[in-house]
């Protein structure tokens, strides 16, 4: 199944490569480029994953292959969603496989994990694709020169959505009451620190969250949290969902009729990115689903639209998203920075990435120096029945250069 | 030294064992017989705690057994062979007789001991049921016959004082059933012997007294040739 | 069998032995200074070959068929972890503490099965259970345990002024408590109580009526089991660094059961040594065949299973 794929993946990378003459010793200023990658490929992050994985063969395509002039190496390891298993994968790729960078993993808490080996240890660049918890950026037990994250953390994220809760009543025709929400996620770091930020968030505008709804992960039955959901004081829910969660929660949300009773407002894509828009078109144009983003499928830019062209092209049953955005956008940097220092040396790339300016499919995007976190441009919005198959993103809000403050300086 | 006194056992509305009274001493073979399902067997466990009576007292030297386990009834001195031969098929003669002459209370603590030698003890045992020969050889490798023999060196190996043969020739062919016959006139002097058997002849010529068990009571208690001209006996015995 | 197999064990078991022994000895103590980059792999092969030794107390000797190895190990690592991350206490508290616990769940899981003497099926369910419930215990209180993000991270301390948080310390560290209590246990089943345990497993009943009290025998090996797998999982927490999910997984069981029917149940040396060379082969084949190791792992199973049900030990010894 999932491992036999990552195997044939595997071995259909390594013939790419050993058809080329190019054998460098890997890291640290050789001829070869060598990326490697701490996905999860099984386990309860699987989906996130795969997609992430996704992104980097797109990416792969988009290069042509070549860093340098050279066919470089990708290596995916598969972190089976768990810390340690990151650790070991992220060590097996430093120290046996001398890469020049790492991408991944994917969930927070495994990002941590292998945050904290690279700093001790493994000591090359590592960029992270969908980790958001606060801890990795503001911890100063975890956070170091080597980390760059893309993806928005929960205080990109918590300002972002309360605020668009705040304008909610100018673009729907029910009366709320914005003040208080429900906040809903899955029961690990993410959720449990996205909890604590909208809180936050919340008072700030004088507001509060009347109360919480944590799921362990890999629940599939939600009906009773569903419930408690529905029986909450708030108006407005809200919180942050991973696909798994939001593959969950939306279709039996919408068979008990919550959208009715609640608007459901969430953060980083779903319901509307494009994940939940291929996979469930018709649950989400279900009235009263709303969120906020940062990546806009209709964004008319040349390397949105080759990102786009490229992806439909792959094996996937789903829509261009963000999360294989951002493992794209982590591997253009990467190549860019390669490129224009035409060294790999770790302190070549780290000051490479810090000055970096670029035009990614999340529109203009850079790595703030002093913590290594990009502000990105937000919209909220729903997503309603378009001319196709696929519904479409109506942005009711626009939200540019989001970024929080910087809390841990490098 | 062992003496039962209305001993009862009953299974919901089967009375298995009917007021059973039963004297073993020192010295003595005491056969005990009855068809099939007259509750020998039954009996044989409730001396040795494997199933608790209804009624009636066990008591062996004065000490009361009624509520011990079985294994604290085998320390006691009570020692018991089984009708399907019980033994352990991976290890040799030589390790079997090791475990039932050892203490059977210093189990883990005898890593503290140096390597305790009971080779005397294990040859005496072995040469008393003729397996002398076959100290080092693979319990399941054994004869049935020879099985027979280990079964019961380990009740001789445990120092007991009350031995319990169940039907220790069952399977056995002539030669085996003489060696049995044998090994337990060798016995006589040392134990008191209960032994539960079918083969009559058996019982008969070593018994220096037998009880006849039907539906779980007492017929008689007698030497053997009073028992084997008993018409109530006889009776009995015609269906079989 | 032919004689050149015959002659493969006379080999073995002959004065060969002697300076083979003491060239693996010497490999041994070596291992940092000839493969500095293997010292963490090598330290992790040393714990888990106690780890394998542990179980095979229990299920290979006693004959207890449990599957509930890797809770006990998740014990170890978990409480080492949470006394270092949590709590600020001392690493070397976490390792009796661990030990505790064990055994007191040890106790708490094995006492009914065993004084009520229900049958290996049953045995297997009752384990099966505990270890389903410690696993998603674990994920699911997230505030004690870290759930999927793990309890981590820390470094092992100085002790006697050497920093045990380098990898060749560290080595030298697990290689002196895995002999230590590698050696205890050989010591112990070599004694009687290996005898007892190893009657006991083949014929209850018998050893019961020779005076030995059984249960207790039983028991004692299953908490002992228990303990020393937990002691195993504190030793590897040290060297990770962080307590994962992995560590009280059915995987992690499977993965020992297998290196016990391939070592050889009951031998305690093939338990470890096919743990220590499936951890070598798993190393190898991540380069060349990422999820090839588990592929691997289940051929074996069923290969030794069908055809070598004492192990390669039994393979490699005559028979008794």
């Amino acid at each position: 199944m999932l491992q036999r794929r990552s195997f044939l993946k595997a071995a259909g990378v390594a013939g790419l490569t050993s058809a080329a003459g190019c054998l460098g010793g890997g890291g640290g200023g050789s001829d070869s480029v060598k990326i490697g990658a701490v996905m999860a490929l099984s386990g309860p992050f699987a989906r996130t994953g795969e997609e992430n994985e996704r992104g980097l063969r797109v990416a792969e395509e988009y290069l042509g292959g070549e860093i340098l002039d050279n066919e470089f190496e990708l290596i995916v390891e598969d972190n089976e969603s768990d810390p340690n298993t990151s650790i070991q994968a992220a060590r097996t790729l430093v120290e046996d496989e001398d890469v020049d960078a790492i991408i991944g993993p994917v969930s927070s808490g495994n990002s941590i994990a292998v945050m904290q080996y690279i700093k001790e240890e493994g000591q090359v660049p590592h960029l992270m694709t969908t980790a958001s918890s606060v801890d990795a950026r503001e911890n100063p037990e975890n956070c170091n020169e080597y980390g760059f994250f893309i993806w928005p953390s929960n205080r990109h994220l918590a300002p972002t959505g309360t605020q668009f809760i705040q304008e909610l009543p100018n673009h729907i025709d029910r009366d709320i009451d914005p003040s208080r929400v429900h906040y809903v996620s899955q029961d690990y770091a993410l959720g449990q620190n996205g909890l604590e930020l909208v809180e936050e968030a919340m008072s700030e505008v004088g507001g509060e969250v009347t109360g919480s709804t944590l799921v362990p992960l890999g629940e599939t039955d939600w009906s009773s949290y569903i419930s408690e959901i529905s029986n909450s004081e708030a108006d407005v829910v809200t919180g942050v969902l991973t696909w798994g969660a939001a593959a969950q929660l939306i279709p039996q949300a919408n068979s008990f009729g919550l959208p009715e009773e609640k608007v459901m407002m969430f953060n980083s894509g779903k319901p509307i990115g494009q994940f939940a828009a291929s996979t469930m078109p018709d649950e989400v144009t279900v009235d009263g689903w709303f969120g906020t983003h940062f990546y806009n499928p209709g964004l008319d830019t040349e390397v949105n639209n080759e990102f786009q062209s490229i992806y439909n092209e792959l094996d996937s049953s789903l829509l261009p998203n963000s999360t294989a955005g951002a493992s794209f956008e982590l591997m253009r940097a990467l190549a860019t920075v390669i490129e224009d220092s035409g060294s790999t040396a770790t302190d070549d790339i780290i000051s490479g990435l810090e000055g970096l300016e670029w035009d990614s499919v999340f529109g203009p995007v850079q790595f703030r120096e002093e913590d290594h976190q990009a502000a990105l441009n937000f919209f909220g919005g729903r997503r309603v029945a378009g001319d196709g198959d696929t519904p479409e993103v109506e942005v009711l809000a626009e939200y540019p250069d989001v970024i929080p403050d910087a809390r841990c300086s490098l | 030294m062992l003496s039962v006194e209305g001993l009862t056992k009953r299974f919901d509305s089967v009375v298995a064992v009917d007021d059973v009274d039963l004297e073993l001493r020192p010295g003595e073979i005491h056969g005990l017989i009855g068809p099939n399902g007259a509750g020998k067997t039954t009996t044989v466990n409730l001396i040795t705690g494997e199933l608790s009576p209804t009624e009636g007292t066990i008591e062996f030297e004065g000490e009361d057994l009624v509520g011990l386990s079985p294994s604290t009834i085998a320390r006691q001195g009570i020692g018991r062979s089984f009708q399907v031969v019980q033994y352990f098929p991976e290890m040799t003669v030589r390790k079997h007789l090791r475990l039932a002459v050892r203490d059977t209370t210093r189990t883990v603590r005898s890593v503290f001991d140096r390597d305790a030698d009971y080779s005397e003890e294990i040859r005496q045992v072995a040469e008393r049921v003729h397996l002398e020969d076959e100290l080092d050889t693979v319990a399941r490798n054994l004869s049935h016959g020879q099985k027979r023999f280990l079964d019961i060196a380990l009740v001789l190996a445990m120092d007991s004082k009350v031995i319990l043969f169940d039907e220790p020739a069952a399977g056995l062919n002539e030669s085996e059933t003489a060696e049995v016959r044998e090994i337990l006139e060798e016995l006589r002097g040392d134990y008191a012997i209960l032994i539960v058997e079918h083969d009559i002849d058996l019982v008969r010529a070593i018994s220096d007294r037998i009880t006849v068990l039907h539906n779980g009571s007492v017929l008689t208690t007698d030497t053997p040739e009073n028992v084997v001209q008993n018409p109530q006996v006889r009776e009995v015995y015609l269906g079989e | 069998m032919s004689d050149t197999m015959a002659d493969v064990r006379e080999y073995a078991r002959g004065t060969a032995r002697r300076p083979l022994l003491a060239l693996g000895v010497l490999l041994v103590l070596a291992v940092p200074f000839l493969a500095p980059s293997q010292a963490d792999l090598a330290t992790e092969a040393l714990i888990f070959g106690l780890f394998a030794i542990s179980v095979d107390v229990a299920l290979g000797y006693a004959g207890l068929l449990t599957l509930a190895p890797a809770a006990f190990f998740g014990v170890g690592s978990y409480t080492v972890a949470k006394f270092v991350v949590d709590y600020d206490l001392s690493f070397w508290l976490g390792f009796p503490a661990a030990v505790i616990l064990a055994v007191l769940l040890a106790v708490a899981v094995g006492y009914i099965p065993i004084k009520r003497r229900i049958g290996h099926v049953y045995f297997v369910l009752f384990t099966l259970a505990f270890g389903a419930i410690m696993h998603d215990f674990t994920f699911v209180t997230t505030w004690l345990t870290g759930g999927s993000d793990g309890l981590g991270f820390f470094s092992p301390p100085s002790v006697f002024g050497i920093d045990l948080g380098g990898q060749m310390e560290y080595y030298y560290f697990s290689l002196a408590l895995v002999a230590l209590v590698g050696f205890g246990i050989y010591r112990l089943i070599k004694s009687d109580y290996g005898d007892v345990l190893h009657a006991t497993r083949q014929n209850q009943l018998r050893m019961r009526y020779l005076g030995y009290d059984t249960d207790r025998e039983l028991m004692i090996a299953w908490v002992l089991s228990a303990a020393v797998s937990a002691f195993a999982g504190a030793i590897y927490v040290g060297s990770v660094g962080i307590a994962s999910p992995s560590d009280i997984s059915f995987a992690l069981t499977g993965d020992v059961i297998i290196w016990i029917i391939v070592g050889g149940t009951g031998t305690l040396l093939g338990p470890f040594a096919a743990a220590v060379g499936l951890l070598f082969t798993q190393e190898l084949l991540q380069n060349l065949w990422q999820g090839g190791y588990r592929l691997l792992l289940g051929l074996l199973f069923v290969v030794f299973v069908f055809t070598l049900p004492d192990g390669l030990m039994g393979f490699v010894r005559d028979d008794e």
